[in-house]
């Protein structure tokens, strides 16, 4: 299996280009998450491509029922005991989903900086290691893994 | 890449993690009940503002009486302010319940996750652990002004007190400026009679309508009889 149909390298410039509002002062990691947050563009858009190309069938919106649907999925990998970074990337994409329906309604800014500083830069790390794990072509790879990196420096986890 | 936590799977749960999450567990139970009261006071805070201020509104209107709708307007702010702040309150208990939700839930997925993913599962209980507070007074300390107030703009009951201020002050403002303009109509009875008339009397009352007794009718001046014009 590879990723090259699946995921658009031009998708990682959202991140980049909120990475850039952060540093200049625009954007706070305690904003709060509305659902036309360019994060949670990015992972929608993600688990669509990713869904369209890997799994049995294209799971659109960060919702409970595309939680279950990756759940599902997971348990076919885990069965067949292969692909183990797919599944920790399927596993933070579930997480996303609970995270983000949740965080869209709150207030709380302490909620805001869990997203921006734990669950995304740990959801961006799975999938430079799932690129990685299906060998990914070099474009992509780099696309992500300077995404990954200009989100942790961006947000002072370097 | 990140570094991941260790991959040893510790035995779950043990004893220290099940305490923790028996002191999450009473804590968030003691949180639902907070955001009972303060949700049932606010309703009831509600209930008492939107009729005070409605049943000054009509008073005024139908007494046009411009000092009662004056009062309604510090009333309703008082009570918008009171309910921004119950409301604010409400939402920091509600944010405290989702994130105590969470870190049960992070301890549940430790539990239930197996293989590969159990590693991600543990790292993020763990982090929930550590992040973790006790108490929801201390979440609900001192919140401030401009953040109450900030927060309360996109609430709907905010636009009906402002509703209601606007036609108070609008009211007040009409009521006054017609009395100003034009002096109520009073109505007299004449005395012996009995008869209903309307007649413009200077008066200071406020009330568009009042009963009074006529004053007497003004008497003519007596002329001198004088001779009739000649006629050409």
């Amino acid at each position: 299996m590879t990723s090259d149909s699946t995921i658009a390298k031009e998708l990682f410039s959202a991140v980049i280009e909120y990475c850039e509002e952060l540093e200049s002062g625009r954007k706070s990691p305690e904003d709060g998450i509305g659902k036309n947050n360019p994060l949670v563009f990015f992972v929608e858009n993600f688990l669509e491509q990713f869904s369209s190309g890997f799994c049995r069938q294209k799971i659109v919106g960060l919702t409970d029922r595309s939680s279950r649907q990756l759940i599902n999925e997971r348990a076919r990998l885990e069965r067949k005991s292969e692909l183990p970074e797919t599944q920790r990337l399927i596993y933070q994409l579930e997480q996303m989903c609970e995270q983000v329906e949740e965080i869209s309604y709150s207030t709380s800014e302490s909620h805001a900086e869990d997203f921006h500083l734990q669950y995304f830069p740990y959801f961006l790390d799975r999938v430079v290691g799932w690129l990685e794990e299906v060998e990914a072509e070099d474009d992509l790879l780099d696309a992500a893994t300077e995404a990954l990196d200009h989100y942790n420096s961006s947000v002072g986890l370097q | 890449m990140t570094d991941l936590p260790s991959n040893s799977n510790p035995p779950h749960p043990t004893e220290a993690t099940k305490e923790i999450v028996r002191v999450v567990e009473s804590d968030h139970k003691a949180t639902l009940e907070l955001i009972s009261r303060l949700a049932t006071l606010r309703a009831g805070l509600r209930g008492v503002i939107i009729t005070l201020a409605s049943t000054v509104l009509g008073l005024a209107i139908a007494q046009s009486s411009w000092p009662i709708a004056a009062f309604g307007v510090p009333v309703v702010v008082a009570g918008y302010f009171a309910e921004a702040r119950l409301e604010f309150l409400l939402r920091l208990a509600h944010d405290r319940a989702v994130t105590l939700e969470r870190k049960v839930q992070a301890y549940l997925s430790a539990l239930v996750e197996t293989g590969v993913v159990r590693q991600d599962a543990d790292a993020a209980f763990q982090r929930e652990v550590k992040t973790y507070q006790f108490g929801t007074s201390r979440s609900l300390r001192g919140p401030s002004i401009r953040k109450t107030i900030e927060k309360s703009v996109r609430d709907v009951m905010t636009w009906v007190y402002v509703a209601f201020v606007i036609a108070l002050t609008v009211s007040a403002a009409i009521i006054g400026y017609r009395q100003l303009a034009a002096p109520p109509k009073v109505y007299c009875v004449e005395a012996g009679t009995g008869i209903l008339e309307s007649r413009e009397i200077p008066t200071a009352r406020t009330g568009s309508v009042s009963l009074v007794p006529c004053p007497p009718p003004a008497t003519a001046p007596v002329l001198p009889d004088s001779p009739a014009p000649k006629l050409n």
